[in-house]
C-alpha cells in the first residue's frame, strides 16, 4: 500500500508540474516587453532619419536591437518575478533556443555585410531572419507570437521587391509596428 | 494476513506530518477540491500565469466545455479561481485568475504530496 500512495503522489506532482509547463509557454513572453520594443523601432526610425548615409542609418538600427533585447528581457524578467515563476523556465529555454540561432546568423551576416554594397540587403534579411526565429520559438509561447514571426517573414519579402530609399522607414514600420500590435495581443489576453 | 501497524518513532511523525495538512479546519475541502485532475490542473495552469481565457485552458487541459465549466465554477465557488467575463467584439470571453486563497492551496497540496512521498519511502 505505502508504495501506491508513493506512486499516486509522485503522478500527481508530475501532472502539476506539466500543466505548470503547459500554461507557462502561453504566459512566459512580456506584452509590456513587446510594445517597448515597438517604441525603441518608432524612436530609431526618427533618429536614423537624421542620417544621410544607409551605413549610418544601420549603425542606428543594430544599436536599437540591442537596446530592444535589453528591454525584451528586462520585461520577462519583471513578469517572471511578479508570477513568481523562474525565469529560464522549460518553455522560456526552448524559446531561446529557437530564437538566439537566427539572431547570431543576422549578427554575424550584418557584420560581414554592413561595409558593402550588399547592406541594402540587410532590413530585409534582419526582418526574414527575425520572423524565422520568432515563428519557430512561438511553438513555445502564446499564440500571437507565431502570428507575429509569419507577419515578419511576409515583411521581409516584401522589403526584398521595395526600391532603395525606403529601408529606415520599412525597418521603422515592421518592427516597430508589428511588436507595437503583438506586444499588446499578449498584454492584452496574457498579461504582462 | 493483518499487517501490523508500524509504530517507530520516525513512522508516527512521518505519519503527523501528513495528518496535518488535512486535519484543519478547511483541510478536507481543500483536499477533496484538489483531488481532481482537472480542477488540480486548471489551479496549476494559473499558477503561473496571470491569466488564462476558457479556451486556453480548454486547450491546455484537454477537456470538454462542460467539465472545465463544471471545475471552473467549483474552484469558483471555493474562492481559489476569480472568473472575469467580458466581450472581445461580439464574442463572450471568460478569463481565470488564481487567487490568493486558491495559490495557498496549490502550495500546501504541494507539500503534503511531497511528506506523502517522504513518509511512504521511509517506510520501504
Amino acid at each position: 500500500m505505502p508504495v501506491n500512495l508513493q506512486h499516486e503522489a509522485e503522478n500527481n506532482l508530475r501532472y502539476i508540474r506539466q500543466a505548470m509547463e503547459r500554461a507557462e509557454r502561453v504566459s512566459a513572453v512580456s506584452g509590456v516587453g513587446g510594445m517597448a520594443m515597438g517604441f525603441c523601432a518608432f524612436l530609431a526610425t526618427a533618429v536614423a532619419s537624421m542620417f544621410a548615409t544607409l551605413p549610418a542609418q544601420l549603425a542606428v538600427w543594430i544599436g536599437t536591437a540591442f537596446i530592444s533585447l535589453l528591454c525584451g528581457a528586462a520585461a520577462t524578467w519583471l513578469k517572471a518575478r511578479q508570477l513568481h515563476t523562474p525565469l529560464f523556465g522549460d518553455a522560456s529555454k526552448r524559446f531561446l533556443t529557437c530564437l538566439v540561432p537566427a539572431l547570431m546568423v543576422g549578427a554575424i551576416l550584418s557584420w560581414l555585410l554592413w561595409p558593402t554594397p550588399q547592406n541594402i540587403l540587410l532590413p530585409a534579411m534582419w526582418m526574414l531572419l527575425y520572423g524565422c526565429g520568432v515563428l519557430a520559438a512561438g511553438t513555445y509561447a502564446a499564440a500571437p507570437v507565431m502570428q507575429m514571426g509569419f507577419c515578419f517573414l511576409g515583411a521581409g519579402l516584401i522589403m526584398t521587391a521595395l526600391p532603395a530609399g525606403w529601408e529606415n522607414f520599412g525597418l521603422g514600420l515592421v518592427f516597430g509596428g508589428l511588436h507595437l500590435y503583438f506586444g499588446w495581443q499578449v498584454f492584452r489576453n496574457h498579461g504582462g | 494476513m493483518a499487517v501490523k501497524p508500524d509504530k517507530s518513532p520516525r513512522t508516527q511523525a512521518s505519519l503527523r506530518a501528513i495528518s496535518g495538512f488535512v486535519s484543519d479546519d478547511k483541510g478536507g475541502d481543500f483536499h477533496r477540491l484538489l483531488n481532481d485532475r482537472v480542477r488540480l490542473g486548471i489551479l496549476s495552469s494559473l499558477a503561473v500565469s496571470e491569466k488564462l481565457s476558457f479556451s486556453e485552458l480548454k486547450r491546455l487541459l484537454d477537456v470538454s466545455d462542460g467539465n472545465l465549466s463544471l471545475h471552473a465554477r467549483k474552484l469558483e465557488e471555493a474562492g481559489y479561481v476569480d472568473c472575469a467575463k467580458s466581450f472581445e467584439g461580439r464574442i463572450p470571453r471568460t478569463d481565470y485568475k488564481i487567487t490568493a486563497m486558491g495559490r495557498k492551496a496549490l502550495n500546501r497540496y504541494l507539500k503534503h504530496m511531497e511528506a506523502l512521498i517522504k513518509a511512504t519511502s521511509t517506510q520501504e
